[in-house]
């Protein structure tokens, strides 16, 4: 079983009445309602941003912002795709002040990409050899995955975590983004066809 | 020619990627795909990329999360900063501004825990018949003499009613109490009429506001009573006179918040002082019902403001609450 379904097919602890409790400044349930959420939100920052630090330090901010906003939640929406909007909202915020203060040479990150390929398809091609080998090459693939996904554009970065990590369907990514259902879809396919071009040596 | 179907074929791929394909979008796809090997081979590596985001390893949070973001809720409950700004602003700006924010609750703390040792120590007996004392210390202890509270937001000429005082709860739960009354203040629009401000282990809220502002505000701490080991008004009267009255009820706490003559409010928390120390309180309450009018006011002692509440609109009282850790 995913790590998505794991989580989100849990109904042991239902989030309204969680927010209810909160909302009434239920220390308890404001515990259950980070414990309920803080591995999958800090996974996804984590994916965004590419800096354990920098998430641990997002992922604390969306749930302060959040529990104090808590009693003008009136539930419009669910507090699933709430939570991740204000996640969202703060981890491109910070990648937008980032890249700001520190930009990155073009260049010297297209060099190290191909340089990554390379090895990573001459790893591939050695595959068949024993475990500690096959799990090598799992982990320099995920590198390599994990980078590719690190040097796209922002909104291409976001939407298909939330899709393919987080695992939203369309309509809660559309939520999440505040855009139109017909731009997640279009918006999702540049995506997937950006990243291709990046991961073509490796996947083809 | 080449470039719109292009868009509609990745699209396709997209939706049929994520079983978001009608029946007639995905045998339209197969037609395609057998019209063109490409576009299957581009769908394989689509599939193969899928797989590839999907199985990477997933990240938990550090275990102290948790206790981090209670602590940092609290840092900010004692510092006074509720969120109520727009919280954009991170990276290295944010940390230097965060690390001195920690510093200055750092401050805090041992202020807080000094000012507690004095309070404990130069509080007045609470039991006993001394519930009429001649000292000073809700002055002295009174955020109004070192830090000036905004004013009553009314748009009137303002008058000062009598009614001066402070509602000490004492509590086990300081930081749901604390939250309670916060957000109590907002429902009930007093923020700009309150002043907060606090310590590590106590909490003060000087509010300056109408009566019926204040009635309201009373009212809505019901679920607050139940987490307190001790609640407390001290009622600031005439010839610097500090009344004591525990555990003041509703009622009681209405009746002097509208009280317009200062003898008989003095009077007035006299009687509840004695009957709540002799644990009469259905005896002042009673008392109480006698002088309450139709519309649940209580009927005012001396018409110094025509009688009417709706004149009142205008006039404003101080009371400051104070939320105490409670050690005992």
């Amino acid at each position: 079983m995913s790590f998505f379904h794991k989580h989100k097919n849990s109904k042991s602890l239902d989030d309204d009445s969680l927010v209810r409790q909160c909302q009434h400044g239920d220390p308890e349930a404001m515990s259950c309602l980070i414990a309920k959420y803080q591995d999958r939100i800090y996974n996804s920052i984590l994916k965004i941003c590419s800096n354990r630090d920098d998430a641990a330090e997002l992922t604390q901010d969306t749930f302060v912002k959040v529990i104090e906003s808590i009693g003008s939640f009136r539930g419009q929406s669910s507090f699933y795709t709430w939570l991740f909007r204000v996640a969202v909202n703060l981890t491109l915020n910070h990648c937008r002040r980032r890249l700001k203060f520190s930009p990155m040479s073009l260049d010297a990150t297209h060099d190290k990409q191909e340089t990554d390929t390379q090895r990573l398809s001459q790893v591939i091609a050695d595959s068949g050899k024993n475990d500690p080998v096959r799990l090598a090459q799992q982990k320099e693939l995920a590198r390599v995955v994990s980078d590719a996904i690190g040097k796209l554009q922002d909104d291409y970065r976001v939407i298909l975590i939330l899709r393919d990590i987080e695992q939203m369907s369309y309509a809660e990514i559309a939520e999440v983004l505040d855009i139109e259902y017909g731009t997640v879809k279009s918006r999702l396919s540049r995506a997937r066809n950006a990243l291709r071009e990046r991961l073509e040596a490796v996947l083809t | 020619m080449s470039e719109k179907p292009k868009i509609n074929i990745d699209e396709l791929m997209t939706l049929y990627l994520d079983g978001e394909a009608t029946e007639r979008q995905r045998t339209e796809l197969k037609r395609m795909i057998l019209h063109d090997p490409s576009i299957g081979e581009t769908l394989k590596a689509l599939q193969r990329q899928q797989r590839a985001i999907r199985a990477l390893p997933v990240e938990s949070a550090p275990e102290t999360m948790i206790d981090d973001i209670r602590a940092e809720l609290e840092r900010k409950l004692i510092l006074g900063d509720s969120g109520q700004t727009d919280e954009t602003v991170v990276g290295k700006s944010h940390l230097l501004a965060r690390r001195a924010l920690t510093a200055a609750a750092m401050l805090l703390i041992p202020l807080g825990l000094l000012f507690v040792v004095v309070w404990e120590i130069m509080k007045p007996p609470q039991d006993g018949d001394m519930y009429i004392s001649t000292d000073r210390r809700i002055a002295q202890t009174n955020p109004s003499e070192t830090a000036s509270p905004p004013a009553a937001a009314s748009t009137g000429l303002q008058q000062e009613l009598p009614f001066n005082g402070t509602l000490i709860f004492k509590t086990d739960e300081y930081m749901t109490v604390s939250r309670q009354l916060d957000n109590a203040i907002r429902a009930k629009e007093l923020i700009a009429q309150t002043h907060k401000s606090g310590a590590a282990d106590v909490t003060s809220f000087q509010i300056k506001a109408s009566p019926k502002k204040i009635a309201g505000l009373l009212d809505t701490l019901t679920t607050v009573r139940p987490r307190c080991k001790e609640v407390v008004l001290k009622i600031n009267g005439a010839d610097d006179t500090t009344i004591t009255i525990n555990d003041p009820q509703d009622r009681q706490l209405k009746m002097l918040v509208y009280e317009d003559n200062l003898d008989m409010l003095n009077r007035l928390a006299v009687r509840y002082a004695s009957a709540n120390l002799k644990g009469d309180t259905a005896v002042a309450k009673a008392d109480d019902e006698q002088t309450m009018s139709d519309d649940g006011y209580p009927e005012m002692s001396v018409p110094t403001l025509a009688g009417s509440y709706d004149q009142m609109q205008n006039a404003t009282i101080e009371l400051t609450i104070y939320i105490e850790r409670n050690y005992q």
